[in-house]
């Protein structure tokens, strides 16, 4: 009971300390790049629910070909342009449809929408800090979050179709173009979103394991922490140890795309 | 007309964005009107939806559990499949009765405890014991679980005798299979000898190469009883070869030679009577996003008897008929000189 109440008490804390800032913080400040924990919870909540909808939607349209698949329907033609032509899902499109919702699903809501929202908005409150370790860190994180989602939606309306092999993205189907018409720009924009993505991820994990460790309130030791802490502290910690590999090896891709593949298949034909 | 849409879009928001606000001011007018009597009465709906939803639920997966168990696969075709269906169901067995207690323990105690005059909220934090014997048993089963499955696997995956040699080959998209003929030895191949007269990039200079034989339309015999053990390959991007009816999957991978074997049990002929369904045909499917058309590389697959494999194996297309190929030495300077992909 001693530890709620200590909590609780710095919690009531923290919400005056935010009110007295109130006055001088402008609407940018205030709304769009804050670093108050609770507005960049919201952010990230709203945001993954706007993908999270972006994901049902194309969920919608590949399943009603999956469960009707003698049926034309009208409307695709109008909603998709060429990938419906005639009411049919074209299928090179079903794939992609397939690949970016699982994408979103995995990466945009799963992923970041949950950890974001939920690390963010009940850590400091949990463990009774005013705050994350780094208000900045935090608005930056979501800010990537922001722009990785923005590069994933961007990559489903170019020409030749948004990445296509999977969200499992298995090379060398996603990595040559030859082998399907998304890996060409599609899976450039596909690894650009991710490499933003991942940067999140981290900034956000590195900042989740410091609030949990240096700003617990007083009485409030590691064995007392809530579960709810536990969980989003061992996920940090599993994201900040993952996330660094695969960034690398997607940035490392990401620039072989970029730069016409110069570097690793060339090489890799010239040497077999 | 895309300003139109736009400003009845912003309109929109700006109409939610009132009504929230009317919403918000009405609650604080009224103030707080959760009495006691509310909260039971709310409880008490609660509770009742809990065991409503209970009852649905169940009912629901036991309904669709029978009605979709038509859908399943038929018993397994090959020999190590038996013991893979039996496990299987095992594990079925235990989480289905796991799931009951489960499901009827949490509705039921959230109705039986829900908050009202007679009960009240009681804090219990710990108890060692219980703790202590639910990680155990769980932990038990599990491991058993775990333990026969290894077992299993080891089975599958261990060296048989006697078994022919036969090669799946993986393309965008369709299937090749070759067989490595009397002396049971797959030639070797090169990805830089394919040719459309030679899909598979045989070595012809490789004298075990002569008496392979591989397909050439899209159906592949197999003999019943014989151990085969399967080489996968892929010409381009990574496949899967998923033999459902046989509990058989392996991926194929570029540059990768990997491996299955099972023993077909069960004629072609045989399972149309036992599924009773006279077009009835096993299948080679691919499993893995390959391409655009992915779903369409699929392959039949016939068991046959020994006798009648060995009449079909005569009709499908000899290695021996593909041209000497310069040697790969020679091969190997012109393809370096050229950069193109």
């Amino acid at each position: 009971m001693e530890v709620k109440q200590t909590a609780g008490v710095a919690v009531e804390h923290h919400d005056d300390h935010t009110h007295e800032h109130d006055h001088h913080e402008t609407f940018l400040t205030k709304y769009i790049f804050s670093q108050d924990h609770k507005t960049i919870a919201k952010q990230y909540l709203i945001t993954a629910i706007i993908m999270a909808f972006f994901g049902m939607y194309m969920s919608l349209i590949f399943r009603l070909q999956l469960g009707f698949p003698e049926t034309k329907f009208a409307f695709l033609e109008s909603l998709i342009g060429k990938w419906g032509k005639g009411g049919r899902l074209d299928p090179g499109f079903y794939m992609a449809l397939v690949t970016i919702h699982g994408t979103i699903m995995v990466f945009f809501v799963l992923t970041g929408g949950l950890s974001g929202t939920f690390s963010n908005l009940l850590i400091p409150l949990q463990v009774g800090a005013r705050d994350m370790a780094s208000g900045f860190l935090n608005m930056l994180s979501f800010w990537f979050f922001f722009l990785s989602c923005a590069v994933m939606t961007y990559s489903v309306y170019i020409e030749t179709g948004p990445a296509a092999g999977g969200w499992t993205v298995y090379p060398p189907l996603s990595a040559l173009p030859q082998a399907m018409p998304g890996s060409g720009l599609g899976m450039t924009l596909w690894l650009v979103s991710m490499v933003f993505f991942i940067i999140q991820s981290l900034l956000g994990g590195i900042n989740y394991i410091c609030t949990v460790i240096n700003l617990r309130t007083k009485g409030m030791s590691m064995t007392r922490l809530p579960l709810t802490v536990w969980a989003f502290f061992i996920t940090a910690i599993l994201g900040v140890l993952t996330f660094p590999v695969l960034l690398q090896r997607l940035y490392f891709w990401s620039s072989t795309e970029v730069l016409a593949q110069v570097f690793i298949f060339q090489i890799f034909l010239l040497e077999v | 007309m895309t300003l139109l849409i736009t400003i009845s879009i912003l309109l929109g928001i700006l109409v939610l964005v009132r009504l929230m606000t009317i919403v918000q001011l009405s609650s604080e007018l009224t103030g707080s009107s959760d009495s006691q009597e509310e909260q039971i009465r709310h409880n008490n709906s609660n509770g009742f939806g809990f065991i409503v939803f209970m009852v649905l639920g169940l009912g629901l997966f036991i309904y669709m559990t029978i009605d979709y168990s038509k859908h399943l696969l038929p018993v397994s075709a090959s020999e190590h499949g038996v013991g893979l269906d039996k496990l299987l169901n095992i594990n079925w067995a235990i989480i289905g009765v796991v799931f009951f207690i489960t499901q009827i323990a949490l509705f039921y105690f959230s109705y039986k405890y829900r908050d009202n005059k007679k009960h009240e909220a009681y804090f219990y934090p710990e108890n060692y014991k219980l703790e202590l014997i639910w990680t155990i048993v769980p932990t038990i089963v599990l491991t058993t679980l775990i333990i026969t499955g290894l077992k299993q696997w080891n089975g599958i995956f261990s060296e048989k005798e006697n078994s022919m040699n036969v090669q799946v080959y993986g393309y965008q998209f369709a299937w090749i299979t070759r067989y490595s003929g009397p002396d049971n030895t797959l030639g070797k191949s090169n990805y830089k000898l394919i040719t459309d007269d030679n899909p598979l990039g045989l070595d012809a200079s490789d004298p075990a190469v002569k008496d392979d034989i591989y397909t050439t339309g899209n159906e592949m015999h197999i003999p019943l009883g014989q151990e085969l053990k399967f080489q996968f390959n892929a010409r381009d991007v990574i496949h899967s070869a998923y033999f459902p009816h046989f509990r058989a999957q392996m991926n194929l991978v570029p540059g990768m030679n990997t491996f299955f074997s099972f023993k077909p049990t069960i004629t072609t002929a045989e399972m149309r009577k036992i599924t009773g369904n006279d077009k009835f045909d096993y299948v080679l499917l691919c499993n893995k996003i390959c391409g655009v058309a992915h779903y369409t590389m699929k392959m039949k697959v016939v068991v046959d008897t020994p006798a009648d494999f060995k009449a079909w194996l005569k009709s499908q297309k000899k290695a021996s008929e593909v041209k000497a190929a310069p040697p790969v030495s020679a091969l190997n300077s012109t393809v370096k000189g050229s950069n193109s992909i």
